[in-house]
């Protein structure tokens, strides 16, 4: 068991591309960190670094308070668990399990026993004479798991294990990589870009975009207080709704905020957060499910919408709308810096709406969750007990 | 329609086929006849036809030459070709493909470029050289300089790089160096590629012909081919003997090929190489 940090790695490739910029991150002892991000931002190189497989541009990575930069992969004591499994084909399971042991130089008793403990943990048993190619892709997950817990190692890296599995046996995998985690206590880093994936394993969840860490925070503060708009958009399926509005007063002279000709009225600590923002141009997040049906509870205030679509999904209807004021395209904000419209607003409702696509309805809004950020898309924050962002 | 098309597709691969076979066919059936027949029945098909079987051929070849001797050394030299070629060859491969240093694209485009140079450009040089060391006449002279082959370094370097990266980061991380992760993950995942090098740097070997021409002098060290070459000088030219020398020449060539088949298709589909 160990903790980890990285104090202000950057990565740069030989053709002079970025991957990472000064990135700092702390992982406590036995602390089960997911690194989230879209393809390409960097959490594998970072994965990588830490392993030993890529080398540091700058910064320092230490494991347990001891630089790691110049030490090779089999001098840091960590395990890793490739996207592919990476299990070596031409060993049996047993072989595949005993590796790491064999090249720690082990007695064949310790090596007999731990592979054994492992197998039954995993459920190998039956399997460890199979080779690789004759196991299923669930089966081979939990060889590449096994052969990474087989040495006890300090770290656990694990880079987008589940992505090769179908839905079903992703889910499965994935509480059990939870429960194996939580039972040993090892300090894991743990890559995907599924966000879903992120905000059900994780301690705690660092997002990263562009090779820049975002936030890093517990899952549900991470989806109740975004940092900023990426973050806004990222985490949640679908993301939040954002945006553009500004200052205004009601009839009564209150500040509150323009959603197009209407005005939507704030709460005592949403007014004191906004008072540096008076003419100013802000962006306001309201997530799918604080959008309701208008008779539903803590609804505020209504509108009224047009219907786009509806999706069934059972339990729940995902309603897209158009509103007075025209969603915000997190992502493309994000690459280019542009305010680009988004076709539809989403809201997320417990009853079918009475309405089909292109009619009008009446939806309510729950203001005490709205999130607020200013022009350059950070968080404003919010005084504590308030029901959005600090 | 279609089956026309199919009769016919397959009438004219049969007749190809038969254009081959055929003077494998002729060699086989001529060793097997008496030697004033051959040349008789030479141009009918009468020539092709087994119908008196004797194997006095053979026995004449291993009394008219030391075949023994012969096929000893072809097998020797080939075989040590072979073997130090698939370890030098296989290691400089791995490190083209996956070891990271300065200079290793430039170098690897000069072994590439050496795959151009037929060895008849470079044989008087290469005779002096040699002549020079004093290894006229012997095994090594055979040897040695055919050791590294630029072709098999660069089928390792393609197969190489086939195999996924994750296979040798897995090993690095369990703990595994450079030089164990080659022999203990890489070699045994790329045993076509072996199959392949193998057969296809014993066919070139077995064949060779100039160089030991150039470098030796007599029976004692010389390969096959300048054996059966020694027929022709050797008077009375009888094609009876020459065709059994050549049926027990192919014969182990055949025999190599049949064993290691189902890897070389492997292989050679594997390096995307046509033979």
């Amino acid at each position: 068991m160990a903790s980890v940090s990285f104090k202000n790695i950057a990565k740069v490739f030989d053709d002079g591309s970025r991957a990472v910029s000064d990135f700092n991150l702390e992982i406590n002892d036995g602390e089960l960190m997911v690194l989230v991000g879209p393809s390409g931002c960097g959490k594998s190189t970072l994965l990588r670094m830490l392993a030993g497989l890529e080398a540091v541009s700058e910064g320092e990575l230490c494991i347990d308070d001891q630089s790691v930069n110049d030490l090779t992969p089999q001098q840091r004591n960590i395990a890793m668990v490739f996207q592919n499994y990476a299990l070596y084909p031409h060993m049996t399971v047993r072989r595949n399990l005993e590796f790491p042991l064999r090249m720690m130089k082990r007695s064949k008793g310790e090596m007999g026993r731990r592979v054994a403990e492992v197998a039954q943990l995993l459920g190998l048993t039956s399997l460890l004479e199979r080779r690789p190619k004759q196991l299923s892709g669930g089966q081979r997950q939990r060889v590449a798991m096994g052969r990474a817990m087989v040495r006890e190692p300090r770290v656990f890296l694990l880079d987008e294990p589940l992505s090769n599995l179908d839905a079903k046996l992703r889910l499965q995998i994935r509480s059990e990589i939870a429960t194996l985690q939580r039972r040993m206590q090892t300090t894991t880093l743990y890559v995907t870009h599924d966000q879903v994936e992120a905000m059900t394993l994780g301690d705690r969840v660092a997002v990263i975009n562009r090779g820049r860490l975002q936030q890093v925070a517990a899952p549900q503060l991470l989806y109740e207080r975004p940092a900023n708009l990426f973050v806004a958009g990222f985490i949640g399926s679908p993301g939040m709704n954002v945006f553009r509005t500004a200052l205004a007063e009601d009839e009564n002279q209150r500040p509150a905020l323009q959603w197009g000709e209407q005005r939507l009225p704030l709460n005592a600590q949403q007014i004191t957060a906004l008072a540096g923002c008076q003419g100013q141009p802000l962006f306001a997040g309201l997530r799918p499910e604080a959008i309701r049906h208008p008779d539903a509870g803590g609804v505020v205030t209504t509108i009224s919408a047009r219907v786009e679509s509806v999706e069934a999904l059972g339990h729940e209807f995902l309603v897209y709308f158009r509103a007075a004021v025209s969603a915000l395209d997190t992502d493309r904000f994000y690459e280019t810096g542009e305010d680009a419209a988004r076709p539809a607003m989403v809201a997320r409702l417990a009853r079918r709406p009475q309405a089909d696509a292109g009619d009008s309805i009446a939806l309510g809004l729950v203001l005490d969750e709205l999130c607020f950020f200013d022009a350059r898309g950070m968080a404003i924050e919010l005084p504590a007990g308030s029901g959005g962002n600090p | 329609m279609k089956r026309f098309w199919n009769v016919t597709t397959y009438l004219g691969l049969s007749l190809l086929a038969l254009l081959f076979v055929a003077p494998i066919g002729l060699m086989l059936v001529g060793s097997l006849k008496p030697d004033a027949r051959v040349l008789l029945e030479a141009g009918t098909l009468q020539a092709f036809l087994p119908d008196s079987v004797s194997l006095q051929n053979y026995s004449d070849v291993f009394q008219r030459v030391a075949f023994g001797r012969y096929l000893f050394n072809s097998f020797w030299i080939s075989g040590w070709i072979v073997a130090a070629g698939l370890v030098v060859n296989s290691m400089a491969g791995y490190a083209f493909a996956r070891l990271q240093w300065r200079g290793r694209d430039f170098i690897f485009m000069l072994v590439l470029m050496v795959m151009i140079v037929p060895l008849e450009a470079i044989a008087v040089p290469l005779f002096y050289q040699v002549t020079l060391f004093g290894w006229r006449d012997t095994y090594i002279v055979q040897i040695l300089p055919f050791i590294a082959n630029a072709f098999s370094i660069y089928l390792f370097h393609t197969f190489f790089l086939g195999l996924p990266r994750e296979l040798e980061e897995a090993a690095r991380i369990d703990g595994a160096g450079v030089w164990r992760s080659f022999v203990q993950i890489i070699v045994p995942n790329a045993k076509p590629a072996f199959a392949s090098v193998a057969i296809l740097t014993f066919l070139m070997q077995w064949g060779a012909f100039l160089w030991p021409l150039m470098v030796t002098s007599g029976p004692e060290v010389r390969p096959l081919p300048l054996g059966i070459a020694a027929f022709y000088t050797l008077p009375p030219l009888q094609w009876g003997d020459i065709f059994a020398f050549g049926v027990m020449m192919v014969a182990p060539v055949l025999v190599m090929f049949l064993l290691f088949q189902r890897w070389f298709v492997r292989g050679v589909a594997a390096t995307g190489v046509k033979g």
